[in-house]
């Protein structure tokens, strides 16, 4: 999980990083002596755990809770006891630690923390796993010094040309300076295949096969004989 | 109060970790002679809810000194000071000078 540290004491930010490095399941990712400064970073960045303190200058930890639209996990610290009952009227809250805290008890209340997420939410690993997923729906290509997105699902052709490739989509054509070999790379292998040394083919996309060549929209490619068994076990033949 | 600081807290915590008990000791010294201050001067100029919340900040140096009887002291003068009650400020004053003492003697 990654964390970060939120207090204005100098001493318990240290103890509290202290505990996190030792604690495998934790990565610190920034601390804060000030309210404010954490607020502009969690606008910018996700986390899974603040560790808050309660008592702080200009924002006290409550506040600071109020300003976050989608609160990660928060574990406060406080030297102070009778904020208990308002603590856990905000679902975010998993647990209240009272200074000194022993390590012990930190390691306790980030095992409550990994409990939680493991039942209820994703954590941002999961999540970066969906967006990775989500950006392999897409390439990127370079044409003229701009980076130009392309959904991968609508090519179905890929021709070598000398030192370009020519991407062929359903709607535009793209001509690119790169390689058969990097471009398939990039691809999923379940929906790609190269089938002749110059060409790769988006196999949902083909029409029909005859002998050694495919139809693939309005192109006829061909079949290299030792790319046709691949070829064939991908189709679903009757 | 007949409490004297110590750094079993220190020492627990710091599980025989020395660059780890250095740090958390630099910090004390840098840290609470700065704190002390800005409590004095609250409680000089009468900002007893500011002198409240030094005080509860200084309970966590107390109790990383291992003072508990002080620990509860300080909290019940921090309750005071949020009442403008300042009755408990001259035994309160002897646990801070205590700990300055304390980490002045630390080489």
């Amino acid at each position: 999980m990654n964390c970060i540290i939120i207090d204005d004491e100098a001493m318990a930010r240290a103890i509290v990083e202290q505990f996190t490095i030792e604690n495998k399941n934790l990565t610190l990712d920034a601390e804060f002596s000030d309210a404010i400064q954490a607020i502009k970073y969690l606008n910018q960045n996700q986390t899974d755990l603040i560790f808050l303190d309660i008592h702080m200058p200009t924002f006290n930890g409550f506040e600071l809770i109020q300003t976050l639209k989608n609160p990660p996990k928060i574990i406060l610290t406080t030297s102070d006891r009778n904020f208990a009952i308002e603590a856990f009227e905000y679902d975010c809250i998993v647990d209240y630690l009272v200074k000194p805290i022993s390590r012990e008890r930190f390691d306790k209340s980030v095992n409550k923390v990994l409990s939680i997420n493991k039942s209820t939410q994703p954590s941002l690993s999961s999540k970066n796993e969906e967006i990775n997923q989500e950006n392999e729906k897409f390439l990127y290509v370079n044409i003229d010094r701009r980076l130009i997105k392309i959904d991968i699902p609508t090519i179905y052709l890929i021709e070598a040309k000398g030192d370009y490739i020519l991407i062929k989509t359903t709607s535009k054509n793209y001509t690119v300076h790169s390689t058969l070999k990097k471009i398939e790379e990039k691809l999923p292998n379940d929906l790609f295949l190269k089938i002749h040394r110059s060409y790769i083919i988006n196999t949902k996309q083909i029409i029909d096969i005859e002998d050694n060549s495919v139809l693939i929209e309005k192109d006829v490619i061909p079949v290299s004989r030792s790319n046709r068994p691949e070829l064939m076990k991908r189709l679903n033949l009757l | 109060m007949n409490e004297q600081p110590n750094f079993s807290y220190i020492n627990q915590l710091s599980g025989g970790d020395l660059a780890f008990e250095a740090k958390l000791i630099n910090i004390i010294k840098e840290e609470l002679p700065k704190e002390v201050e800005q409590y004095l001067w609250n409680l000089n100029h009468k900002k007893y809810q500011l002198a409240a919340n030094d005080v509860h900040k200084l309970k966590h140096k107390i109790s990383i000194f291992g003072l508990e009887l002080s620990y509860k002291l300080a909290n019940e003068y921090e309750n005071e000071l949020k009442a403008e009650n300042i009755s408990k400020k001259d035994e309160f004053l002897e646990i801070l000078n205590a700990m300055i003492n304390f980490i002045e003697e630390i080489k």
